[in-house]
């Protein structure tokens, strides 16, 4: 099978469905910030899916964007930009999650306190100062940066719109996650992360259903083959 | 001015320099990885352009990979994958330095220790569990990424060929460069850096090249991006 840049859009669709599908269950199966819950299975394998949200989601993203990037303008890389900055430094917390807070929950479980603080609020004797900065930046980030994305998406009418409402209402529903009991909070990525999987389902099958509607659609002029070489 | 396709690989090739430039440019000057460098402003400001380096690299290798993806083929493809993933866990692991090490230096040293020993090859007495295997995931996708990717760049000759001669070269000798003292090791980073300066320099700088040339070639260009 010969590689295309039109085939390598639509395969990073299958990728953006993993993401969004992983984040939604982030959502939903996210356990307590507390020191018990860090040895357990269930916290290793949500915080293995955020790290697959991650890595997923740079590719998807990137295919997402790829197909609409002319019609998107400078919002679309704007949300682009945001999104992808997001996903490299949520990357970063979720390692942690993963690779360092278990073994540290005998050896240091101050450090893992004072870790699951910055997201239960609970005050702790360590200061993580530069750390917790980083993790509110994420919030503006991954708000404005789904909003912006969502826009484009409706605007620019390639892909379907309602998921670009979807993205932008989800993402701005964050700071609301604020108002919900603790254990309720990581729910709130659930629609997002269902947008995420609706536009990677969508890039992964519009050919199918385009060539299937009409085969006098060409393909969108960022897809054309190459006539030169 | 619009956003083309084009010129988004184009202006990727930006982010290859910026990245080359940051790993080629800290090696002579990075601080020994040891718990008393941890505490201090430089390694603050060594690791977070380091951190910088990750995302731009993740960048300029997709960039340079879109405008080669057709004829680089599935050698091409493989390189890609395994360079993103290498640069990915790569971006957990500076995460690491940037935030956590400089914060628990002074109540878990042993931790730092054990932490820094999986970079610099004196293994720590506590166990971090699997930090350890995951950064020799990252060496062989690094390895194995740049030599394919290098190779399949010669191949497909869309970008010149010297500069991705030296990525796969550089990669080879990342396990020679084993052999050395830690402190000597990272100079196997330059000519990693170098390369992707020079990848990302072509590819930022091609298409002009090609209309002073009055190439036809810019037209197939434009298509195929």
């Amino acid at each position: 099978m010969k590689i295309t840049v039109e085939g390598l859009i639509r395969w990073s669709g299958p990728a953006a469905v993993v993401a969004g599908l992983s984040y939604a269950l982030v959502g939903v199966f996210h356990p307590p910030n507390v020191l018990a819950s860090v040895a357990t299975p269930t916290w290793l394998v949500v915080h293995i899916l955020a790290m697959a949200t991650s890595i997923f989601g740079l590719l998807g993203l990137t295919g997402i964007y790829a197909r609409q990037a002319e019609k998107s303008g400078w919002v679309g890389l704007g949300g682009y930009l945001l999104l992808t900055l997001w996903l490299t430094l949520v990357l970063g917390f979720t390692f942690v999650e993963v690779f360092i807070l278990p073994p540290l929950t005998t050896a240091a479980p101050t450090f893992v306190e004072a870790w699951l603080g910055m997201f239960n609020g609970t005050a702790s004797e360590i200061n993580l100062a530069g750390l917790s900065t980083v993790w509110t930046i994420t919030g503006p980030l991954y708000i404005l940066g789904g909003i912006l994305f969502g826009i484009a998406t409706f605007r620019a009418r390639l892909l379907p719109r309602w998921a670009g409402v979807l993205l932008g209402v989800g993402t701005a529903m964050g700071p609301l996650a604020a108002l919900l009991p603790l254990d309720l909070q990581p729910k709130i990525a659930v629609p997002a992360g269902l947008a995420l999987a609706w536009l990677g389902y969508a890039l992964w099958t519009e050919r199918r259903a385009r060539s299937a509607t009409s085969r006098q659609d060409g393909p969108a002029p960022i897809l054309q083959a190459n006539p030169a070489r | 001015m619009t956003i083309t396709s084009q010129g988004l690989i184009r202006w990727s090739g930006l982010a290859a320099i910026a990245g080359g430039l940051i790993f080629a440019g800290i090696q002579p000057i990075h601080p020994p990885d040891e718990l008393a460098s941890v505490t201090t402003s430089f390694w603050t400001v060594i690791i977070g352009l380091k951190f910088a380096m990750c995302l731009l690299f993740l960048i300029g290798f997709t960039g340079i990979y879109a405008r080669q993806a057709e004829k680089a083929g599935w050698l091409g493809f493989g390189g890609f994958a395994l360079l993103t993933v290498s640069w990915f866990l790569q971006t957990g692991f500076v995460f690491v330095e940037l935030f956590v090490l400089p914060v628990v230096a002074n109540r878990l040293p042993g931790f730092v220790d054990s932490a820094l020993g999986v970079a610099n090859g004196h293994p720590g007495a506590m166990d971090i569990g699997a930090l350890v295997p995951m950064y020799a995931v990252v060496g062989v996708c690094y390895l194995l990424g740049g030599l394919l990717f290098g190779i399949a760049t010669v191949r497909a000759a869309v970008l010149p060929h010297w500069p991705a001669i030296l990525l796969a070269f550089a990669a080879l000798i990342t396990p020679a460069a084993a052999l050395l003292p830690h402190a000597q090791q990272r100079y196997s980073a330059i000519p990693m850096g170098l390369a992707m300066i020079w990848l990302g320099y072509s590819l930022l700088t091609e298409r002009r090249r090609d209309r002073a040339a009055g190439s036809a070639d810019a037209v197939a260009y434009s298509a195929a991006a």
